[in-house]
């Protein structure tokens, strides 16, 4: 059949959908080469003792089994957990109560209110990492000085990141202090979206500001507090950066109360030169995330109306 | 008769001569400039050394350049392997032989012998003991081992606080005058809580020197049976080391929750640490103003063998990319030749140096030999330390042969556990019995 017996639209079509067909194959092979090939490689190394130079041999599932018998995995595991609980609700809560206190304000100093919080969010996590370090730093750090002045607690009690009990609360309340700026924008974002017309009757029925934040704002901010929760639960599985630097020599210390899944993973891949160990925490991992990011799907699928 | 001895003399001699003198074989200079990258650990002390020693070697090979390329310790061991997988590693890389443990080196780098020494001459040069992880399956050597630090070796202390506690640290000859100076150098708040720790057990060199008591005991095949490839610290020898360092959290000379000691010891939070000689040219180079000073570890209580040093051992090694050819290979061979035939000038700068960088085993037999010759009040303290560990502790260096790396056993299970004893969440006992199960799990998983 020859291109001239098609309709007109048909034979405009084809040459787009060509194109089309083309951009895709391009996007295909990349995201192939990207994204499945690594994945695919993954699961294969799983299955494998690979140091990446001079050995490489089918293993069976013995990586997964020592790996369910780690219990350095259960610990980083629980610690995972543990961030996760404290990232989400404590973050959520400190993040809700600044934006609405900036809610509040209106012109410049709202923007100053804003900026301020913002601030940490764009600072590298490496250096803020390091002066949280110092600023912990047992004896002779800021908040051991002014807490023991202040409160006449003993210097010895304040370990903070030396002590198996507070370390990763340490950690996980400079990650919070850090990206609550951003918390608090994408709050502020959904109060600002909230019609006035709302507060307004409320308060023609005598509502007051608390019974109007519980009755009013919190319910129509769902789809922020679902979306905060589920980002900060991926995050919170794949946390990594702090823990390395604030925990020292040896990392996820003292004595692992700060190991986590990913940490965990790096140092049995490039330090013990297990791969496939590796590679067997990551698609642990990658079960857990798999189930946050169906989780969050489900939750946006559900329709809001103010 | 006399005419053929007098002969055989004389070639002997000169067969003599040219093994002491052997200078491997002749490298011809790069025909044009060539550039060489060279990954180096990131410490103040080290980098500074090798930057003179750039200077020095290249006014000697004027067409070559070499670039130093400063990594920080664990991106370094991180990227060392994979980078070699990936087929990107630089011309020269340096890392510790540890590293190389249980791998073939043949797959990895260049071979310098035969194509730069012959075995025997290599071995003139660099003590035997270095060898063994950059040795390849075919017997040739693929790296030079350049220095050890000695983990645990002993201790750096603050001369001015054993000054004012009237302490003389060459008088500390066993753990018992350790105790007592340690006990003396503490200093405590009005509370009764540490406000300076007499001694401080912080990093992983606890865990070393914990291996290294052990053996010292004569538990060494007892601790890790290499034929069933189970480790066993649920020993007497084990216990007892365990307790030695026990004893001082329980006197409160020691508080575990001091911090990282690369910033309480030059803070003072401690009077001395125990660490590796390393540590002066690794950190305190970064404290010019401290006035340290290093004392060898006292020998165990009750050790019924010599010295032992070194269970997991680190050299530091330089070694050449197996992707060379053309010029660049040329040039990264004349790097080996003088790195291992020109001693004095690698070795030399970091002892005279103003402050010194550096202190630790020496592996260039050449240069010891030098070295010992040199009048006593021609050296300092570091190079005497250095001799000291070099004569002391390379003998001594006795590694276990574990498939388990040191960061696993060092790092993710003894000092951990270690701290699990000093902040008192677990007893003596039950940390022992953990790393026993945990560490022969992990073994057989990797015989497998």
């Amino acid at each position: 059949m020859s291109t001239e017996s098609l309709p007109l639209a048909a034979r405009k079509r084809k040459p787009l959908n060509s194109f089309i067909l083309l951009v895709a194959l391009v996007v295909l092979v990349y995201y192939a080469l990207v994204a499945i090939w690594p994945f695919v490689f993954n699961v294969w190394l799983t299955f494998r003792k690979n140091d990446l130079i001079s050995e490489d041999k089918f293993i069976g599932v013995s990586n997964y089994r020592f790996l369910f018998a780690d219990p350095i995995f259960w610990k980083s595991l629980w610690h995972n957990i543990y961030y996760l609980g404290v990232m989400v609700s404590v973050g959520m809560v400190t993040s809700l109560v600044f934006a609405a206190l900036i809610h509040r304000t209106h012109g410049v100093m709202r923007k100053i209110y804003t900026a301020l919080i913002f601030a940490p969010v764009v600072t590298s996590v490496v250096a803020t990492s390091l002066v949280w370090t110092l600023l912990y730093f047992p004896k002779i750090g800021l908040f051991a000085n002014v807490i023991s002045t202040l409160f006449g607690v003993s210097r010895d009690k304040l370990a903070f990141l030396q002590s198996t009990t507070t370390a990763l609360l340490c950690i996980m309340i400079m990650d919070i202090w850090r990206d609550t700026g951003i918390r608090t924008v994408i709050f502020l974002t959904g109060m600002d979206e909230i019609p006035d017309s709302l507060f307004e009757s409320s308060r023609i029925d005598g509502a007051s500001i608390v019974k109007q934040f519980f009755r009013i704002t919190l319910p129509l901010l769902r789809p922020q507090m679902i979306f905060i929760a589920a980002i900060y639960s991926i995050n919170a599985i794949r946390v990594y950066v702090p823990i390395y630097m604030m925990t020292g020599s040896p990392p996820g210390g003292p004595a692992n109360s700060t190991m986590v899944l990913t940490l965990h993973m790096y140092l049995s891949a490039f330090y013990g030169q297990r791969f496939g160990y590796g590679s067997a925490i990551s698609m642990v991992m990658f079960a857990i995330l798999f189930g946050l990011v169906i989780l969050e799907i489900k939750a946006f699928q559900q329709r809001w109306e103010y | 008769m006399k005419q053929f001895k007098v002969v055989l003399v004389a070639v002997l001699l000169l067969l003599m001569a040219c093994t002491l003198w052997s200078q491997g074989k002749a490298i011809p200079e790069p025909k044009s400039q060539v550039k060489i990258d060279w990954w180096f650990q990131d410490w103040s002390g080290g980098t500074g050394w090798m930057k003179d020693y750039i200077v020095v070697f290249q006014k000697k090979h004027p067409t070559i350049t070499l670039n130093l390329i400063p990594v920080p310790f664990d991106d370094l061991y991180a990227k060392f392997i994979p980078s070699i997988a990936a087929g990107n590693e630089p011309e020269i890389m340096m890392g510790y032989d540890e590293w190389l443990s249980n791998k073939d080196v043949s797959k990895l780098f260049y071979p310098l012998t035969p194509n730069l020494f012959t075995k025997d001459e290599f071995k003139q040069f660099i003590y035997e003991a270095a060898l063994k992880n950059i040795t390849g399956k075919d017997g040739n050597y693929y790296g030079v081992p350049w220095a050890t630090g000695a983990n645990a070796f002993g201790f750096i202390y603050h001369k001015d606080l054993f000054k004012q506690a009237g302490i003389d640290p060459a008088k500390i000859q066993s753990w018992d005058d350790l105790k007592v100076a340690a006990k003396k150098l503490t200093v405590y708040n009005a509370d009764g809580t540490i406000k300076r720790s007499g001694v401080l057990f912080t990093y992983t060199e606890a865990a070393n020197a914990f291996l290294d008591m052990v053996q010292e005991q004569g538990a060494r095949d007892k601790m890790f049976n290499t034929q069933t490839l189970t480790w066993n610290f649920n020993i007497p020898e084990a216990k007892k080391a365990l307790e030695t360092f026990k004893w001082f959290v329980d006197n409160k000379v020691f508080d575990p929750q001091s911090g990282d000691y690369a910033t309480s010891f030059p803070n003072k939070l401690g009077a001395m640490l125990l660490i590796g000689p390393w540590n002066v040219g690794g950190v305190m180079t970064s404290f010019p103003e401290l006035d340290v000073g290093y004392m060898l570890m006292p020998p165990f209580p009750t050790a019924s063998t010599k010295l032992v040093l070194g269970s997991i051992v680190s050299y530091g090694v330089m070694a050449p990319s197996k992707r060379l050819s053309g010029d660049k290979l040329n040039a990264v061979m004349l790097f080996f030749k003088d790195l291992v035939t020109k001693p004095a000038d690698h070795y030399d700068i970091p002892f005279y140096h103003k402050p010194p960088y550096w202190v630790g085993a020496i592996c260039n037999k050449a240069y010891v030999a030098e070295l010992m010759k040199r009048p006593a009040d021609k050296m300092n303290e570091f190079a005497r330390t250095a001799l000291t560990a070099t004569n002391k502790g390379l003998p001594a260096v006795n590694t276990l042969t574990t498939k388990i790396s040191e960061p696993i056993i060092i790092r993710q299970v003894i000092h951990p556990e270690m701290m699990n004893m000093f902040l008192g969440k677990k007893s003596v006992d039950d940390v022992l019995k953990y790393m026993s199960d945990y560490l022969t799990q992990q073994e057989k998983q990797l015989a497998q």
